[in-house]
């Protein structure tokens, strides 16, 4: 046990806390897909805590943060872990909060339809709970399962309903949260200013450690409504979606898949069987590494006129909710905005499919790395203007080293977040000292795709995350994102939050010191 | 910043303008083109933009009205030592604090703008209303406790300590 750590178990002698091996090797890492690939390298667990905690209670959280102040020792809160973006990375000096433990609802108001509801909670439980009550949060993100209501809070969360319910950000009506002195702080909305919570919301962990949200919440819907459209291409599909949200219609579920994607979505949403055993390793998977060495190749192939036609064009999946008639009505009108913009109807069955599968698509992830590939996701966002640019910038830039596919499923009356998802295999090793083994050539791919594709997401005015927060992996480029203006302010709040920096050091944006901490996860300077 | 006064992005349903610009004048820009800010003006219409905004951008909707729809999309603004911050337009963002925040409402404590995109409408278009969260007063008064927080930031953004 490391001396720090040892202090606050003397400190604390009756909240639980662990040093065990097994414990820190558990919370060195989310689910950045980097880390799997030094997972499958071998190297486990290379950024261990020197400990965890588990406070059961806000004072409980405040004397911890009170004693990290006082001691100068950089402590990490941590829900569930579901982070893709390396927003959790310790080091053996950090000391993890674990928040699970603080789970409870403390009132619920069902007339006003609030509930305060502490930090740890998870998300399925919550929303199954709140369901039995005739009520829901609205926010279903992929990561639902393993998830928690102070992680969506951190990372600016989305849920698959965000184009009727919002992100998380729109359903916080007060905060309770521990700055980086210890002190227990409420925050309140205030339509007209000063609002204080966006400022918390989003800022992974680094200004605060919430304890507590008020959140507002709605009636469950009784009824829904299905419909799947295709399009002749994915702008076609875009440019009715725009339609859609301007028109004021407001579908919980509007999801565009380009062709490939959608081909992928035609075929069922998830074959879960059968997709697992074809990935496993073996000739499938040789075939497709030997697949992916070409992606630039393949991406042009079916980006283009030609895979259009042959995959089937863009797929529509659309679903309104609500109570009686609205949502027939609603998809009444939205019909008829679609099918003037060259929408072709395609029945309820992708929407009912797509439902019915909503939160499977997250877990496809192990086979891919199992085949000796990799994978991973990229959410960026622009007004409608600009949805072309960022679309063909960012593909095209995944695209030299990845293949790529992409779908948009958060809209908005303003603008669009596009969802990329790609996968790639190993650079070509010749002539790359030190890179000899594949999983170093895959990272190699990894963070080239990587650089270029955030650098195409800021020429082309989109932003550089949607809704997976910056974490690690995107902190060396968030003056890209902001400015130095944006960047000294986010400063500035640190240090009015968080005067010693204590709170999740080295998370949210470039490293000021010649001595980091940490490494960046994406070095400015990628070989070429 | 731009140079004009207002710049409307007509796929994007957004205005740029200019923070000097009257809502009035801004008002009256739109109607000519068939479109509207969609907010109740009659107390503020003599009000530049950044006042508006800073005092609150009274007569819009809140936010729990449409959750799916935001007043401001992106701005640009002096902070306290002199400095500027620009928050390129976006429906929206996950790149830490929503640094818009800090020109809403905070009556130029923490950031004055000189330049915002806004959100605007079709004047024929329905707007969505959801009903707001009983029970509770949306808009209270500041408390003692984040008083001194916004006393804090504003004084760290004075210190112009270098990013």
């Amino acid at each position: 046990m490391s001396e720090p750590f040892e202090s606050l178990a003397r400190a604390f002698p009756e909240v639980r806390l662990s040093a065990d091996a097994a414990d820190r090797v558990a919370y060195a890492r989310d689910l950045w897909p980097r880390h799997h690939l030094a997972v499958r390298a071998g190297n486990v667990a290379q950024h261990r805590p020197a400990g965890i905690v588990w406070p059961t209670s806000t004072e409980e959280v405040a004397r911890i943060v009170r004693w990290a102040h006082d001691t100068e020792t950089p402590v990490v809160p941590f829900g569930a872990g579901s982070g893709v973006c390396a927003g959790v990375l310790p080091h053996e000096r950090i000391v993890v909060i674990d928040l699970k433990r603080l789970s409870r609802w403390r009132s619920l108001d069902t007339e006003g339809r609030t509930l305060d509801v502490e930090a740890g909670h998870m998300g399925m439980p919550l929303e199954e709970n709140l369901n039995r009550r005739g009520l829901t949060l609205g926010h279903f993100p992929s990561s639902i399962l393993c998830s928690t209501v102070g992680g969506w809070i951190a990372a600016r969360s989305a849920g698959q309903c965000s184009g009727k319910y919002g992100k998380i950000e729109d359903m916080v009506l007060a905060l309770e949260c521990v700055t980086g002195t210890g002190e227990v702080v409420h925050l309140h909305h205030r339509t007209s200013g000063p609002n204080l919570i966006p400022l918390v919301i989003g800022s992974e962990g680094t200004l605060a450690v919430v304890t507590c949200a008020t959140l507002r919440l709605h009636p469950n819907p009784t009824v829904r409504a299905f419909a799947g459209f295709s399009f002749p291409s994915t702008e076609h599909g875009w440019d009715a979606m725009r339609a859609m949200f301007q028109a004021g219609l407001r579908p919980a579920i509007s999801r565009l898949y380009d062709p490939f994607d959608a081909m992928l979505a035609r075929r069922g949403s998830v074959e879960k069987d059968r997709a697992d055993s074809a990935a496993a390793p073996g000739l499938g998977a040789t075939a497709l590494r030997s697949l992916l060495r070409r992606p630039g190749t393949i991406n042009e192939l079916l980006e283009g006129a030609f895979g259009s036609k042959v995959l089937g064009g863009s797929l529509l999946v659309l679903i309104f909710e609500g109570f009686d008639d609205g949502p027939s009505r609603d998809m009444e009108q939205a019909k008829a905005i679609l099918s003037r913009m060259r929408g072709t109807y395609a029945g309820e069955g992708p929407a009912r499919q797509w439902l019915q599968h909503r939160y499977s698509a997250s877990y496809r992830q192990a086979p891919v790395f199992a085949a000796g590939l990799f994978s991973d996701t990229m959410e960026v966002a622009a007004p409608w203007s600009k949805l072309r640019g960022l679309y063909d910038g960012v593909r095209r830039a995944l695209g030299e080293h990845v293949f790529v596919m992409a779908h948009l499923s958060h809209a908005y009356p303003d603008g669009c977040c596009i969802y990329f998802s790609f996968a790639g295999t190993a650079a070509k090793g010749d002539g790359i000292a030190g890179l000899e083994g594949w999983d170093a050539r895959c990272e190699l791919t990894y963070d080239r795709a990587w650089k270029a594709a955030m650098a195409a997401a800021v020429d082309a005015g989109g932003t550089l995350a949607h809704h997976h927060g910056v974490g690690r992996s995107k902190a060396p480029r968030m003056a890209d994102e902001l400015g130095t203006g944006g960047v000294s302010t986010v400063r500035a709040l640190m240090r009015a939050f968080d005067p010693k920096g204590i709170l999740n050091p080295g998370n949210l944006l470039p490293r000021t010191s010649s001595k980091p901490t940490l490494n960046d996860a994406h070095p400015r300077t990628v070989r070429a | 910043m731009s140079d004009l006064a207002i710049a409307i992005d007509e796929p994007s349903l957004l205005v740029g303008v200019v923070g000097t610009t009257t809502l009035s004048a801004l008002e009256a820009a739109l109607k000519a083109r068939g479109l509207t800010l969609g907010v109740a003006l009659e107390r503020a219409s003599t009000k530049t933009v950044a006042d508006w905004l800073a005092s609150g951008a009274v007569g819009s909707a809140s936010v729990f009205a449409d959750p799916a729809d935001h007043l401001v999309a992106g701005l640009e603004a002096t902070l306290p030592d002199g400095s500027k911050l620009v928050v390129r337009p976006s429906p929206r963002r996950s790149v830490g604090p929503d640094l818009i925040a800090l020109a809403l409402g905070t009556c130029g404590r923490l950031a004055n703008v000189d330049y915002a995109w806004l959100r605007i409408h079709v004047k024929s278009a329905a707007r969505p209303a959801f009903p707001l969260p009983g029970g509770r007063d949306l808009d209270p008064p500041l408390t003692e406790q984040e008083n001194r927080l916004v006393e804090l930031f504003a004084s760290e953004l004075r210190s112009g300590r270098p990013s």
